[in-house]
């Protein structure tokens, strides 16, 4: 039996209270549905930082995101760096390297999207951070969501933690047989990784049998109906959130059909 | 007492195994309010009678199903699951793999919103449902900071939630600490005795059932070979042996003796009911104690020198350890869950290096050294042999340790093809690990890790989750292994094999180790134990109430004094 760590996650079951659940998987898609619509890299940054202020009055951790969310940071800053480094012969140079340079719409374009994903990014790492798996079903099935994507989105939160700690048992186990999974050629180090690779993925194949059986032994239909013992009730500041979210949606929707919010066409001319 | 389950020729295949039945012809009637426990060797069919029972089969298993089963009057085959599981709560083996929710609160209401209860009920019925299980005052606390008995009673509470009248119980103590077993154990009596819930519960571990159990049956390839009193049952102690079961042992040693024609009258199932009678055999002086020869002067192997580790931002798991292991020891390292057994046997291989102190493998310091080569000198098998397998064939899996060692082709080409020779020759390393039954799989992990040629070979907890007879050939395994010189030290919980086949035990608590000498030394310091939630064999408490100058923990020592005398 592999344990999991017992400060695992925790903070996803000490929900922070006052947003109603509903309101914050809206916020989501207010945030999908920006960051798709618009372009403007300004814009695409005042909604990650609107996200960096939803982290401090949610009183999180932003160290902690930070660090939930590394990869996706890392995924960001490459996508603006591949933009910086293939779009060097277009609109002004801010710099030049021989031949190479850095341009104003290489810079901009890069931006664009490492903002929205580091938007996306920080604004799942929000909600998720500061609801519980629970809330997060029940306002799914009060926004009409199926039941079955509300669980599956409740059962991955679920076994976050205990795959995490798969991870960790199963790369002990290798590592305790010699494995150096930093060392050797690109192509060694793959090879190690199937070490670990096929254990965890037969593991989560075992786990999700077992669940699936205790979910079904205690009269889980995805297709039946269902109640929440949890109940919902917006309040005036939520109420505002979504007027607000709202209004903003509807006038970036318009503003872009007018042909504002795009790339600011004279940052990209030369 | 009106009967409850009704079983009528019950034949089950899984699907795409119709050749091989799973059940047998299974008739069985179980009355309202009635324990029964039910054992039988690892694939005898007792997890299937089990899924038979709530409507897994043949709803949500598929396969062929004949015969009936009717369970509170309704017949499984016409009745949804959902419907049985109003009447039917059901416990599985792995108490994490059935957690739900991320509170203890949620977790327990998750069945009862599937079955669409307004929010009123459910909160009632989650309260009490908690109480009977005592989680109570753990109800808005995440499941995965609970201990395993914890959990497993949460698993419980979620099932009694339904208010069912009948809770089917899958090996549900198989993977907990002694304190769990207890805790499981005395939620389900509770329950029989005072809301009158009939309880069935598969359990490998006849003394834990006995003392509750009703009526015991023994299972064997998909048939019931007999059913009855646990004092019935017992009684007919071959067959108990015959389907791989191991006998509590005060009956274990009745029933040697009366083989021997020195016990008359059925065998006891307590240490009180066997004390009478083996206190006249030992009228006559019983032989001398000889204790295993002392391995002091034998070359130190690990060397832990005033160690202590803490987690980052966490308290101290190990503190201040002290702690030598010599060459050719057999060492068994206990204690309750969570108080820095494992944590202690991941320092050996330097899979965690103190924060304070020092640990030495074989003179090297496990700072200065890295795990791949602490590998050469300590192998370390993890308790579940899915964390390790991972290649096609047994051939591929017993090359991987080497390979990442640098041996050269040949040489890990004939340690393979001596490795295999040992499992049972050279056709088995085409086999694919996977498909492998639990004892096969730990002897494989066991065997891929030898293979390496450590000094020191370390096994997390190697017979947890097998039945007795696996339980003993990888025992066995182990023990021809020390015998040939290898080092071994085992993490384990079961005090059994830590009498049977070790030569010396330390107890670890809060990360200090407390007891620490030869089993019959450590396994007699009953009042430490107890703190420690360590209960020693039952042998013990046997040889402690006929006669504390006898004390052994060993049912084969215990014999050989009752027999002689």
């Amino acid at each position: 039996m592999s344990t999991v760590p017992a400060n695992a996650n925790l903070d996803l079951v000490t929900p922070r209270r006052g947003v109603d659940p509903r309101v914050k998987v809206l916020y989501l898609a207010w945030v999908f549905v920006m960051v798709s619509v618009l372009a403007d890299p300004l814009i695409l940054s005042l909604i990650f930082l609107m996200a960096v202020a939803i982290v401090f009055a949610s009183r999180l951790s932003l160290f902690d995101l930070l660090k939930a969310g590394r990869l996706g940071w890392f995924v960001a800053g490459v996508s603006w760096l591949l933009w910086i480094v293939f779009l060097r012969h277009q609109g002004t140079a801010l710099l030049s390297v021989g031949s190479w340079s850095v341009t104003v719409p290489g810079v901009l374009n890069g931006l664009s999207v490492a903002a929205r994903i580091a938007a996306i990014l920080l604004a799942f790492l929000v909600v998720f951070k500061s609801t519980s798996t629970r809330s997060v079903m029940t306002a799914l099935y009060r926004l009409r969501v199926s039941v079955p994507f509300a669980m599956v989105i409740g059962i991955t939160l679920r076994m976050i933690p205990q795959m995490q700690a798969e991870h960790a048992t199963i790369l002990e186990a290798q590592r305790s047989r010699g494995v150096e999974f930093n060392k050797g050629s690109l192509l060694a180090r793959m090879r190690k990784h199937t070490a670990y690779i096929i254990p965890l993925v037969l593991r989560a194949l075992k786990i999700t049998r077992d669940l699936s059986l205790a979910m079904e032994a205690r009269a889980f239909d995805p297709y039946a109906s269902r109640t929440f013992s949890e109940t919902l009730q917006f309040n005036a500041p939520d109420i505002t959130l979504l007027v607000l979210m709202g209004l903003t949606m509807l006038a970036a929707l318009g503003a872009r059909l007018l042909g504002y919010g795009g790339m600011p066409a004279q940052w990209l001319a030369k | 007492m009106g009967s409850i389950i009704q079983i009528r020729g019950l034949v089950y295949s899984y699907r795409r195994q119709h050749g091989r039945p799973a059940l047998q012809a299974v008739d069985l009637e179980i009355g309202d309010g009635e324990f029964v426990a039910i054992a039988g060797r690892a694939g005898s069919g007792k997890s299937t009678l089990c899924y038979a029972l709530n409507g897994l089969i043949p709803h949500s298993f598929g396969g062929r199903m004949e015969g009936e089963v009717s369970v509170c009057g309704l017949n499984t085959r016409q009745a949804s699951v959902p419907d049985l599981a109003r009447h039917v709560g059901f416990v599985l083996q792995s108490a994490e793999s059935q957690l739900v929710g991320l509170s203890v609160e949620e977790d327990t209401a998750f069945g009862l919103e599937n079955i669409s209860l307004p929010g009123e009920e459910i909160a009632g019925r989650v309260d009490a449902a908690l109480r009977m299980v005592r989680l109570d005052s753990f109800a808005n606390r995440s499941p995965w900071t609970l201990s395993g008995g914890q959990k497993q009673r949460l698993a419980i509470a979620a099932a009694i939630a339904f208010q069912p009248r009948v809770l089917v119980l899958d090996n549900p103590t198989a993977e907990l600490d002694p304190i769990g077993k207890l805790e499981v154990m005395a939620t389900l009596a509770r329950l029989n005795r005072e809301n009158g819930i009939t309880i069935v519960i598969v359990n490998q571990e006849l003394e834990e059932v006995l003392l509750y159990a009703t009526r015991l049956l023994l299972m064997d390839e998909g048939r019931i070979t007999r059913i009855g009193t646990p004092a019935e049952v017992i009684d007919a102690a071959e067959e108990v042996l015959k389907v791989g079961v191991k006998l509590p042992d005060v009956s274990q040693v009745a029933y040697e003796l009366r083989g021997a024609q020195r016990w008359r009258g059925p065998l006891p199932l307590s240490v009180e009911e066997a004390t009478v009678q083996m206190r006249e055999l030992t009228a006559l002086k019983a032989p001398a104690v000889h204790p295993p020869a002392s391995k002091s002067n034998a070359e130190i192997l690990i060397d832990v020198q005033n160690a202590s580790f803490s987690y980052p931002h966490g308290n101290p798991v190990i503190r201040d350890v002290n702690l030598a292991i010599r060459r050719g020891e057999f060492v068994a390292l206990m204690g309750p869950n969570g108080t820095g057994k494992t944590t202690l046997a991941k320092h050996f291989n330097g899979l965690l290096v103190p924060t304070a102190g020092h640990v030495l493998v074989d003179g090297n310091d496990t700072r200065n050294t890295s795990v791949s080569e602490l590998a050469r000198k300590v192998g370390y098998v993890f308790q579940n042999p899915d964390h390790q397998l991972f290649s096609r064939t047994i051939k591929d899996e017993f090359a991987f340790g080497p390979g990442n060692l640098g041996w050269s082709k040949e040489r890990i080409e004939n340690a393979v093809a001596q490795e295999l020779e040992h499992l049972g020759g050279p056709q088995k390393g085409s086999e694919d690990p996977f498909f492998m039954g639990l004892a096969e799989r730990k002897l494989v992990a066991i065997a891929s890790v030898l293979i390496m040629e450590p000094d020191l070979l370390v096994l997390d907890e190697p017979a947890t989750g097998a039945d007795h007879e696996a339980s003993l050939r990888i025992m066995d395994y182990l023990s021809a292994l020390h015998r040939q010189g290898l080092t071994i030290v085992i993490v384990t919980h079961d005090v059994s094999l830590v009498a049977n086949y070790t030569d010396r035990v330390i107890v670890v608590r809060e990360g200090s180790v407390v007891l620490d000498g030869r089993p019959d030394e450590v396994f007699r310091q009953a009042t430490e134990l107890e703190s420690c939630q360590v209960t020693p064999p039952q042998v013990a408490a046997l040889a402690q109430a006929i006669d504390p100058s006898m004390f052994t923990c060993r049912v084969g020592e215990m014999l050989e004094r009752l027999v002689s005398a």
